[in-house]
């Protein structure tokens, strides 16, 4: 504790172990996974899966019972508080730095991180109360130097624990995990740095022929990890496309796609938050609103406090086969309506000195071959469109064709 | 390995040796310290019983490395 926790020596340390592990039959279903088995801690579940380092003359188990009800809310912890109870109990930050140390190593060791309640530490210290997680079992990294090819594990292992599946899904918790794996693959575990790192610890022990297995180990994992991380704001919805645009004869519309883990908190969809799966980075609208017409979908990845990260958008033509055609002089106040669209301007159309069209957000209107839209002097034309509902103007129908001017 | 807890050996109560893919754990222990995770020491040593290097028994290396803990309890991995 002195060497490790040198400013907090003085906490209470546990080491979770599988007694499968020892081959003790008596002891087989005792596994240090978090489960919990009620308030008395002087069962052998407990005290055969987790064994005190120190502080034995006090004997004091609260802390390590207080820790699993809250990560089972239960004996007097509920889920309406999970996030709050747990960052009081645990260093999220130190544990999500642990996962994604051991995802990167691929270590295949029974451990937390790849599902096993085993071969771990506990410790809580004096002054910062909150558990860290401590490896200590790491004979099996990287392959092992015996293959450059790693398993394509996920990097979810450890959420075969009841307990650790709950944990590492929750909302606020799962992007710090995503962020300590970014932040290891842009530094320590890139190529440049860890080559130089495993030759200067193992040149040693091993053959450079070795070593050289476990940087192509290292090398491959990295790209295997960096494959499960969604990073970028994606569309993609089920429609054929016809005439360059996504087709639908349906008012509205499935979009889904991916956002970053790391930043983004919630995805918004033409203006309305949208379901949001932080350790996926998926996100879905089973039901986006269509007007008739082209419909231009901003999607935006939001952060904390509802900052913008990122947006894209897509177009969506939504086809009722319904047009109102139009053209010549338009004489009174008129309003074109999104709803009522798409309208098609088939000869040449003029707003009228003192007359005004107002062009709702998201009308689409399309100009014929050809054909001009203008407004004479002293007329007016408001076409004020939004950032979630666009106005589209488009040639005739959503075919190449050339169109008029404005 | 345990040593009795009231004679400690340089401060150490217990000694894990970890004989399979030991340049593993020396490697591990490196990187996570190196990343401020903190985790017991792992140093190379040989274990020599009647001055074999068992080790060198199994072919896999020449050294074994120790895990080095402060409680009472060691078990073999």
């Amino acid at each position: 504790m002195q060497r490790a926790f040198a400013l907090d020596p003085d906490g209470n340390s546990y080491r979770g172990i599988r007694q499968a592990a020892l081959c003790d039959p008596l002891y087989s279903n005792n596994v240090a996974n978090f489960s919990w088995h009620g308030p008395d801690y002087a069962q052998e579940i407990y005290t055969n899966s987790y064994f005190k380092q120190n502080n034995f003359i006090q004997n004091d188990w609260s802390d390590l019972m207080d820790l699993i009800s809250v990560l089972n809310t239960t004996n007097g912890y509920f889920a309406s508080n999970y996030v709050a109870d747990v960052q009081r109990r645990l260093n999220v930050e130190e544990w999500m730095k642990h996962f994604a140390i051991n995802a990167l190593l691929d270590n295949d060791e029974t451990a937390l991180d790849n599902g096993i309640g085993d071969d771990y530490a506990l410790y809580r210290g004096a002054i910062d109360t909150r558990f860290l997680v401590v490896p200590y079992d790491l004979d099996t990294l990287m392959g092992d130097a015996l293959t450059t090819v790693p398993p394509l594990h996920t990097i979810f292992r450890m959420t075969a624990l009841a307990p650790m599946d709950k944990f590492m899904k929750t909302p606020e918790f799962a992007p710090l995990y995503f962020k300590w794996l970014k932040t290891f693959i842009d530094s320590t575990f890139t190529p440049a740095q860890m080559n130089p790192l495993l030759d200067q610890l193992l040149n040693t022990y091993l053959a450079q022929g070795t070593i050289d297995t476990m940087k192509a180990f290292n090398t491959a994992q990295v790209s295997n990890v960096l494959a499960q991380i969604p990073l970028t704001l994606t569309i993609s919805n089920a429609l054929t496309v016809t005439s360059g645009y996504p087709r639908t004869t349906t008012p509205t519309v499935a979009l889904f796609g991916t956002a970053s883990v790391i930043d983004t908190r919630s995805v918004v969809v033409a203006g309305v938050t949208s379901a949001w799966t932080g350790w996926q980075g998926r996100w879905t609208n089973n039901s986006v609103a269509l007007f008739p017409g082209i419909n231009r979908i901003l999607v935006q990845a939001l952060g904390t406090n509802g900052v913008e990260v990122a947006r894209t958008n897509v177009d969506v033509w939504y086809d009722n086969s319904a047009v109102q055609t139009t053209g010549g002089t338009i004489s009174n106040d008129t309003t074109w309506a999104a709803a009522s669209g798409p309208y098609s301007i088939a000869s040449n159309l003029t707003v009228a000195s003192g007359v005004t069209l107002t062009i709702q957000p998201g009308t689409t209107v399309y100009l014929g071959s050809g054909v001009n839209f203008g407004v004479a002097n002293g007329g007016r034309l408001l076409a004020e469109g939004t950032a979630a509902a666009p106005i589209r103007f488009h040639r005739y129908r959503p075919v190449r064709r050339p169109r008029g001017a404005i | 390995m345990n040593i009795a807890g009231d004679k400690p050996w340089k401060g150490l109560t217990g000694i894990n040796l970890n004989s399979q893919y030991a340049y593993s754990q020396v490697m591990g222990s490196a990187i996570f310290r190196r990343l401020e995770v903190p985790m017991p020491e792992s140093r190379a040593v040989q274990v020599r019983v009647n001055s074999t290097n068992i080790m060198s028994l199994s072919g896999l290396a020449n050294n074994i490395f120790v895990r080095l803990l402060r409680g009472q309890r060691a078990v073999q991995q």
